[in-house]
């Protein structure tokens, strides 16, 4: 999980990461205590996130495509959303569009 | 003296015209770039859809809106027609494809972002106030202009690199354009804001991130406008939980 173990770097940074998958309350529970993430994880189990930032069902698959947002209260600053299950950006690239 | 002060004033000049040939360079390659394929949007349309998809990349209709208003502004002080809203999203997107091929061009300094204002303000013959006017009315705020100057700038030296690998610009472009999954939603180019020369009322340019409040692991909730208003968030969406 190098989004885990880089956690301090956005943090440095004043930037808070928050996950979310489109699944039940109940599996997001199951991967935050497995995997420790220091950062909250979201369950949006009506897809209602996942829909309002274009990502729900991209792949076909009924989920949310992976995908990342940098985003202030003015706006959305960069984005990039994955084509395939494993097409996510490196955390340095996500760095790098941090304001 | 008189001398010296013009030869800055040919430098400056030059500058801004080199920008602005980037512009319409980057407009005019891609009016001979072949048809893109369109495609239905998935529904429901949320506030901020993609008004394009470059490979893995989206261009959101926010960013082709602020776009078209800087273009609008930048070429009306120019004393140049602007493009087209259709042009200006082709920019962008040979815009990304540069930048997704290069992704190590550096990103400018803010005094070089800045150094590259005030020559096209000199080239422009404008005061930087006259350009916020402008801007302030096309419902658009200086940070706008700072940020498209700064990946100008950043696509320029990437542009640079390439040709120096031997491969025209232009030539480079029209291949990855038949290469990469490029794909437009023309049903979603509206919406663009009506700028009269002086609003009454501000405009908006982009819509607000698109709020939510969910539940989150470990109990509780989180509103990501709550959470926005202590700093910038990096939102992540897992395909899978696991």
């Amino acid at each position: 999980m190098e989004l885990r173990d880089r956690y301090g770097d956005f943090q440095a940074r004043g930037a808070e990461v928050v996950a979310l998958a489109v699944a039940s309350r109940e599996a997001v529970d199951g991967v935050w205590s497995a995997i420790g993430a220091p950062y909250p994880i979201l369950a949006d189990p009506e897809h209602r996130a996942a829909e309002a930032y274009g990502v729900y069902n991209r792949l076909g698959d009924g989920l949310a495509a992976p995908a990342v947002f940098v985003l202030t209260k003015d706006g959305i600053l960069w984005s990039y959303v994955g084509q395939h299950s494993a097409d996510r950006p490196s955390v340095d690239e996500i760095l790098r569009h941090l304001p | 003296m008189a001398s010296h002060r013009a030869r800055w004033g040919v430098l400056f000049a030059t500058g801004g015209l080199a920008l602005l040939i980037l512009l319409l360079m980057l407009t005019l390659l891609s009016q001979e770039a072949t048809p893109l394929p369109t495609v239905s949007p998935p529904s429901p349309t949320p506030a901020d859809p993609p008004v394009a998809q470059v490979g893995g990349e989206v261009i959101p209709w926010s960013a082709w809106v602020e776009a078209v208003l800087l273009d609008g502004v930048m070429s009306r002080l120019a004393g140049v027609s602007a493009p087209s809203p259709e042009e200006t999203l082709d920019r962008l997107i040979n815009e990304v494809l540069v930048l997704q091929a290069v992704p190590e061009a550096r990103t400018p300094t803010p005094e070089e972002v800045e150094g590259r204002i005030a020559e096209l303000e000199a080239a422009w013959g404008v005061s930087d106030e006259q350009v916020v006017q402008a801007l302030a009315e096309a419902g658009l705020t200086r940070g706008a202009l700072e940020r498209t100057v700064a990946r100008l700038l950043q696509v320029q030296e990437a542009q640079a690199r390439i040709e120096a690998s031997g491969t025209p610009v232009a030539e480079w472009l029209a291949r990855e354009r038949r290469r990469v999954r490029i794909l437009t939603y023309p049903e979603r180019m509206r919406g663009l804001p009506v700028v009269s020369p002086r609003p009454t009322v501000p405009v908006t340019v982009a819509p607000a991130v698109p709020d939510f409040t969910l539940e989150r692991a470990g109990g509780g909730t989180l509103t990501l406008s709550e959470q926005l208003a202590q700093g910038p968030v990096v939102l992540v969406f897992f395909q899978r939980c696991g």
